[in-house]
């Protein structure tokens, strides 16, 4: 089973996003992923779509970036596949919402057809979307704001994969400092990477 | 007014245009942003920049001065994926740190001068859809960006839904009425 991780925090390596990469991408090791993971600042992704794809998003070629392509490829075969993000004003940072707009294009994700027009899901093989995301805000900000990015792949990438699950799991305001918030950041990681190994 | 779209003669360009000829015939002084013309970068705001005191440079200087210029805010952007397009997200999460006041020092509303928001955008899928989507788009300028501007700020939503099945007459439709919102506001 293959597993595609898509991590989006410009620090890669001592964030505390960078260690719930790590929880994660151990978790789905102990339940025998393969896991990939496409860590879109290190690789620096291009968050903007062009003139070019846009005006490509219509035709039968809707990619035309050799990255676009590779990442387009992971997501189709992977079996689960984890978002690991900070939430930036309600919602998925710019460089993740450009993967989304990006790779998950018409003939990847979906397929719009011929003569009704209608979509149809291209994401079958997926069994489960899993989004982990830390805030500034608490719970209860952003469900007044809108938990915009967990929509997006909750429900969003949901209608292209019919027969996944959704899980969840949010870290609210992170910036808290002391013992008590230490012990919650450290009891987050572990609980990502026992839910992570179930099946 | 700002206006995202990679290609600016796309209908989302044109209900930008009518609008900014409408607020100009009733009086108003217009200023286009248009971060896809400034080769704005989206991802800039995520870096070391957003920290504590940093100050505009560049780009940014002009977009925080603007913010902070009118009393009326137009959004004008394709809704992609349920919500604004990355370049839009990466530019409000920039300009809105340097709002603030850079990094910590948070004031609770920095954009006080702002009384009115309008976002005109265009959905591809039916209303029906981005209910089901969540609307994520939505809340995060009418709630969100406005729990920014003054409390008693009145906010509109101009939206086009099924723009994949809908005939020439309903965009001409939703163009009537891009222009009759500029004139009343």
């Amino acid at each position: 089973m293959k597993a595609v991780v898509i991590f989006a925090h410009p620090d890669p390596s001592s964030s505390f996003e960078a260690a719930a990469r790590d929880a994660v991408v151990r978790g789905l090791r102990r339940r025998g992923s393969t896991v990939e993971v496409l860590d879109l600042y290190a690789l620096g992704f291009v968050a903007a779509m062009t003139r070019a794809e846009r005006l490509a998003y219509i035709t039968d070629q809707p990619i035309l970036d050799p990255m676009v392509a590779a990442h387009a490829a992971s997501v189709r075969g992977a079996h689960t596949v984890v978002f690991v993000y900070r939430t930036v004003n309600w919602g998925v940072p710019a460089i993740l919402k450009g993967w989304f707009e990006r790779v998950l294009v018409s003939g990847v994700a979906f397929t719009l057809d011929d003569k009704s027009g209608r979509f149809r899901p291209g994401l079958k093989q997926m069994r489960r979307i899993i989004g982990v995301s830390t805030y500034t805000e608490s719970a209860g900000e952003m469900r007044f704001f809108n938990d915009a990015g967990r929509r997006i792949i909750r429900r969003g990438l949901r209608l292209s994969a019919p027969r996944a699950r959704t899980h969840w799991h949010g870290l609210y305001e992170i910036d808290q400092s002391g013992p008590e918030a230490s012990k919650k950041r450290c009891g987050f990681l572990e609980h990502l990477e026992t839910a992570m190994a179930k099946r | 007014m700002v206006r995202v779209h990679p290609v600016l003669e796309s209908f989302v360009g044109a209900a930008g245009q009518r609008a900014v000829t409408a607020f100009g015939a009733s009086g108003h002084e217009v200023r286009v942003i248009d971060p896809y013309e400034d080769g704005f970068d989206p991802v800039m705001g995520d870096g070391p920049l957003a920290q504590v005191g940093a100050l505009p440079t560049g780009l940014l200087v002009g977009y925080v001065e603007s913010l902070r210029w009118c009393d009326t805010i137009v959004f004008a952007y394709p809704t992609w994926f349920g919500s604004q397009p990355a370049m839009l997200k990466g530019w409000l999460d920039t300009v809105l740190v340097f709002t603030r006041g850079g990094g910590q020092v948070r004031s609770r509303t920095p954009l006080r001068n702002i009384r009115r928001i309008v976002v005109i955008t265009s959905h591809g899928s039916p209303k029906w859809m981005n209910a089901l989507q969540g609307e994520p788009g939505k809340r995060t300028l009418m709630r969100g960006f406005r729990s920014f501007c003054h409390p008693l700020t009145r906010s509109e939503w101009v939206a086009f839904y099924d723009n994949d099945g809908c005939d020439q007459r309903a965009r001409a439709d939703f163009l009537n009425r891009v222009e009759a919102v500029a004139l009343r506001v």
